[in-house]
């Protein structure tokens, strides 16, 4: 019988197998937490983008002549909003001043601002459409996803001449 | 005495027991996906019905007994994954009138929700089931 047992063929298996354990337990470790943080970040999205669509197809946005104002800036309005008073109720002159306000990138960052969509790398893109004998005139407010790594979409609907379909994206590059 | 004890009369019914379990987990986790998907749905649906009344297409097709408009907004407005019926009750609880998006089956787990409002001076209530493709 030999003395030394430490590289008997029973160690080096057992030591295949611890090592094998540990290189698996911390790829699951990573992996676990990547798919965490990505949860994360797409509740936070969702609720970002919920909130954003509620207020802006339910309030005429604090004060409700904003579209009126000379300035556009955090100081003079506190909120956003395309209704002209009533919830659901489309105001065109809004979503035709949004429109015009988004193309200017530093309105837009204001825009997001107001809106309250401050996450890491977040962006926002609405697109009302008026349906009236079918679809017809359009408003696109924001940046379309390019490049986006997470995407939420809402839709929704406003009573306007007719009907608008209203579809809300939040998306992140990060 | 046998020697090979896998096939025992403990070990099949350890077997039974346990797929059991398992299967009854899954069927648990996929009804609490639908429950939580309900509170989309029924945002969906109550901002359906509140656009509805207030474009008066609810009133029009109980004035015109034709549910025709609302078909058009179910095909046209609602998101393509979402499927949903709108019937039209009186006071006294008759179905007037339905509007169904075309090309939907119908689910087991709808999500109801109920608007009322005037028409030619009566209450009517629009009732509106939304479910997933």
């Amino acid at each position: 019988m030999k003395n030394s047992q430490i590289f008997s063929v029973d160690a080096i298996i057992a030591m295949s197998a611890f090592i094998l354990i540990l290189v698996s337990s911390a790829w699951a470790w990573d992996s676990v937490r990547s798919r965490i943080y990505l949860s994360e970040q797409r509740n936070d999205m969702e609720f970002v983008a919920a909130s954003a669509i509620s207020v802006l197809i339910e309030k005429p946005g604090d004060p409700d002549n904003w579209h009126k104002l000379a300035t556009f800036d955090e100081s003079s309005i506190s909120s956003l909003g395309l209704t002209n008073g009533v919830p659901w109720v489309l105001d065109t002159d809004k979503a035709a001043k949004l429109e015009e306000l988004s193309a200017d990138d530093s309105d837009y960052v204001r825009m997001k601002e107001i809106l309250g969509i401050k996450g890491p790398g977040y962006e926002f893109f609405l697109n009302i459409t008026i349906y009236e004998n079918g679809f017809g005139q359009s408003y696109e407010i924001g940046r379309n996803p390019v490049a986006a790594k997470e995407v939420v979409v809402l839709q929704r609907t406003m009573a306007s001449e007719r009907w608008a379909k209203v579809v809300f994206k939040v998306w992140s590059t990060q | 005495m046998k020697k090979g004890l896998i096939f025992t009369l403990d070990a099949i019914l350890a077997l039974i027991v346990a797929s059991s379990l398992i299967l009854a987990s899954f069927n648990y986790v996929s009804k609490a996906q639908m429950v939580w998907n309900k509170p989309t749905l029924l945002k969906i649906s109550l901002n359906s019905l509140a656009v509805l009344e207030l474009s008066q297409t609810l009133q029009d097709a109980v004035k015109a007994s034709n549910a025709d408009d609302t078909e058009e907004f179910l095909n046209n407005l609602l998101p393509n994954h979402v499927c949903a019926m709108v019937e039209f009750y009186d006071e006294a609880d008759s179905l007037l009138l339905t509007a169904a998006k075309s090309g939907c089956t119908s689910s087991n787990y709808p999500t109801v929700n109920y608007r009322s409002f005037t028409a030619n001076g009566n209450v009517y209530y629009a009732r509106m089931e939304a479910w997933y493709i």
